[in-house]
C-alpha cells in the first residue's frame, strides 16, 4: 500500500483507507459550523507535529482569530510558527493565484524554504470573487490545484455550502471534478437537535468507506464516530427512523 | 426539483415495460406448462388464505432479520425466525392437506396436521423466547454480522423438520384417525400452543403499556386471535366442520392484525413526512 497522509482526525483516516494520498487535492465542503476550519487546522497540526510542515492560506479570517481557535483545541500555533513548522498567510485569492503561478514568488519561496508538505486553502469560495465566468473560474481552480500538485504538497480546499440543513448540490463550477477527493460535512436534524454527518464522496486512486458517519467537534478537534444506525435519509437533513429501527423500538 | 425531470427517459421506460411484459409472458408460459400437472385444492378459500398468511409471515421475517443484521438485537432475530417457521410450516401443512396440491409428499390428514402442530409449537415457542430474552434495545451490538450463519442454521432446521415430520407422523401418536377424527393428543398439542400464544399476547400488551408503540397493540390482538383460533380448533372434530372455519376466521383476523402491524412499521419510512408533519405528530 502506498504511503498515506494522516489527517489527524480519529476515524477519518480509517474511512480514507489509511489517509489521504500524498500530493493530492481534497475538497472539504460544508455548511457554516460544520468544522471545516477546525478540520483544516487539525490536518496541519497533525503534519507539523509529525515532521510535515504546513501552510494555512486564509482569505477571510485574520491570523489572530486562527491562533485563538487553535488554542481552543490546545494547539499552540504561534509556537510551531516560530519553529518554522507552520506558516499562516492572510492574502487575497488574486494574489495567491498569481503567487502560485509565478516562480520565485513569496508564497512558493515559503513552500520551498520551510519544506511545506501540507496546505489548507480557506476558502475556495473566495475564488468566485475573481470572476463570474464559470469557464474561467474552473480554470483558476485547475491552475491553483495543479500548481500545488507540482510542489508535491497535499492540499485541503475548504468550500462553503450555503444550505444549512439537507440538500446535496454539486460544488460550484466543477471544483469537485478538479480535485482528487471530496469530503462532505453536513448538519442533520435528529430529535430536535443538530448533529453532524460526514461522508467521502470520492477518493481518486484509492478505496474509501461509503458510510455516512456521525462526528463531533470535541476539545481535541474533530472525532468521527460510527455510522448513523437506524436512520434513513440522512442527506435530506431531517432523517427518519428506518423500518428496522422502528421494529427494534417496538419489539427489541 | 421539477417532477418531470425525475421521470426516466422514454427509452428507459419502454425497455422497462418490455422487460415486465417479457417476464409476465415467461411466467404465463411456465404456468400453462405446469397447469396439467397440478392437483387443485378442494378448498380454494383455505388454500389462498394459507398462502396469504405465509406472505405476511415472510415480510415480518424479512424485517426481523434485517433489524437483527443492522442492530444485533436477538429479540428481532427470534421474531423473524418465529414467523419464518409459521410461514414455511404452514405452507407445508397446506400442500400436504388432503386434496391440496402435492409436490413433496403424499398428502394426508395425519401428515398435514403434524405440520400444523409443528408450526404452532415451534413458531409460538420462538415468539415466546423473543419476548423473554433480555432486551438489548439502545445497546447496538455487532451480533448482526453473524446473520448468515443464523439463517443457514434456521434453514437447515426447517429442512430437517420438513423431512423428519413425515417419518415422525408414521411412528408417533396419530393426530387424526379415520372415523374418529382429531385425537386427544392433537388437542393437547393445540392447547400447549394456545397457552404459549396467550402468554405472548400478554407480553406484547405489557410492552405496549411501557413503550406505547401501536404495532405492539395490533400484534397483541393478532396473538390473541391466534390463541382463539387454537381454541376453536381444539373444539374441531372433523375437517371443514364449523369450528374449523371459525378457527380459520380467527387466524385470518390474526394475520390481518399482523399485516396492519407491518403497515404501521413500514408506512412512515415509505412515505417520508414533511418536516412540519413530523413536528405535528412526532416521529416514531
Amino acid at each position: 500500500m502506498s504511503r498515506r497522509v494522516a489527517t489527524g482526525v480519529r476515524g477519518l483516516d480509517t474511512m480514507l483507507a489509511g489517509g489521504l494520498l500524498p500530493g493530492t487535492a481534497v475538497l472539504v465542503e460544508g455548511a457554516p459550523g460544520t468544522g471545516k476550519t477546525t478540520l483544516g487546522l487539525q490536518f496541519l497540526w497533525e503534519g507539523a507535529t509529525h515532521g510535515e510542515p504546513g501552510l494555512y492560506l486564509t482569505f477571510e479570517e485574520f491570523p489572530e482569530d486562527l491562533y485563538r481557535d487553535a488554542a481552543g483545541f490546545g494547539w499552540d500555533w504561534r509556537q510551531l510558527e516560530s519553529e518554522g513548522r507552520l506558516r499562516t498567510v492572510f492574502t487575497s485569492p488574486e494574489i495567491a493565484l498569481a503567487d502560485l503561478t509565478t516562480p520565485g514568488s513569496p508564497l512558493l519561496q515559503d513552500i520551498h524554504t520551510l519544506g511545506i508538505r501540507r496546505v489548507v486553502i480557506d476558502s475556495a469560495a473566495h475564488f468566485r470573487e475573481i470572476t463570474v465566468d464559470p469557464v474561467e473560474l474552473r480554470r483558476h481552480y485547475r491552475v491553483a490545484v495543479n500548481a500545488l500538485k507540482r510542489e508535491g504538497v497535499t492540499t485541503l480546499l475548504l468550500d462553503e455550502d450555503n444550505q444549512w440543513i439537507g440538500g446535496l448540490a454539486q460544488a460550484p463550477h466543477g471544483l469537485s471534478f478538479v480535485v482528487d477527493s471530496v469530503i462532505v460535512l453536513r448538519h442533520v436534524e435528529i430529535e430536535s437537535g443538530i448533529r453532524q454527518a460526514l461522508f467521502i464522496l470520492k477518493q481518486r486512486g484509492s478505496a474509501h468507506e461509503r458510510e455516512i458517519r456521525q462526528y463531533h467537534i470535541t476539545a481535541r478537534g474533530l472525532e468521527v464516530e460510527a455510522a448513523f444506525r437506524g436512520r434513513e435519509g440522512i442527506l435530506t437533513g431531517s432523517p427518519r427512523r428506518s423500518v428496522a429501527q422502528r421494529a427494534v423500538d417496538a419489539f427489541g | 426539483m421539477n417532477e418531470q425531470a425525475l421521470r426516466p427517459p422514454t427509452a428507459t421506460r419502454k425497455l422497462r415495460a418490455f422487460r415486465i411484459a417479457a417476464a409476465a409472458l415467461a411466467l404465463g408460459l411456465i404456468g400453462a406448462w405446469l397447469l396439467p400437472h397440478v392437483r387443485w385444492p378442494e378448498s380454494w378459500g383455505y388454500a389462498v388464505t394459507q398462502f396469504a398468511c405465509s406472505l405476511v409471515a415472510a415480510v415480518i421475517f424479512v424485517i426481523g432479520i434485517r433489524a437483527f443484521a443492522e442492530h444485533g438485537n436477538y429479540r428481532l432475530l427470534l421474531l423473524g425466525l418465529a414467523f419464518l417457521s409459521f410461514g414455511v410450516l404452514d405452507l407445508l401443512h397446506a400442500i400436504s392437506a388432503p386434496g391440496d396440491p402435492t409436490f413433496l409428499y403424499v398428502s394426508g390428514e395425519n401428515l398435514s396436521l403434524w405440520f400444523w402442530a409443528c408450526s404452532r409449537i415451534v413458531g409460538s415457542a420462538l415468539l415466546l423466547l423473543s419476548v423473554i430474552v433480555p432486551s438489548s434495545r439502545g445497546r447496538e451490538t455487532d451480533a448482526g454480522r453473524h446473520v448468515g450463519w443464523w439463517l443457514l442454521l434456521a434453514g437447515g432446521a426447517l429442512v430437517v423438520i420438513a423431512f423428519a415430520v413425515p417419518l415422525i407422523a408414521t411412528v408417533a401418536p396419530s393426530l387424526w384417525e379415520p372415523r374418529r377424527g382429531l385425537t386427544t393428543f392433537k388437542q393437547a398439542l393445540e392447547a400447549v400452543a394456545v397457552l404459549l400464544q396467550g402468554v405472548i399476547a400478554v407480553a406484547y400488551l405489557r410492552l405496549w403499556q411501557e413503550r406505547r408503540r401501536d404495532v405492539l397493540l395490533v400484534f397483541a390482538l393478532g396473538m390473541l386471535s391466534l390463541a382463539l383460533a387454537g381454541l376453536a380448533v381444539i373444539a374441531q372434530r372433523e375437517f371443514y366442520d364449523l369450528p374449523f372455519w371459525l378457527g380459520g376466521a380467527y387466524r385470518l383476523i390474526a394475520y390481518l392484525c399482523f399485516a396492519a402491524g407491518l403497515w404501521l412499521l413500514i408506512r412512515p419510512a415509505w412515505r417520508a413526512p414533511r418536516g412540519d408533519e413530523r413536528l405535528r405528530r412526532g416521529d416514531g
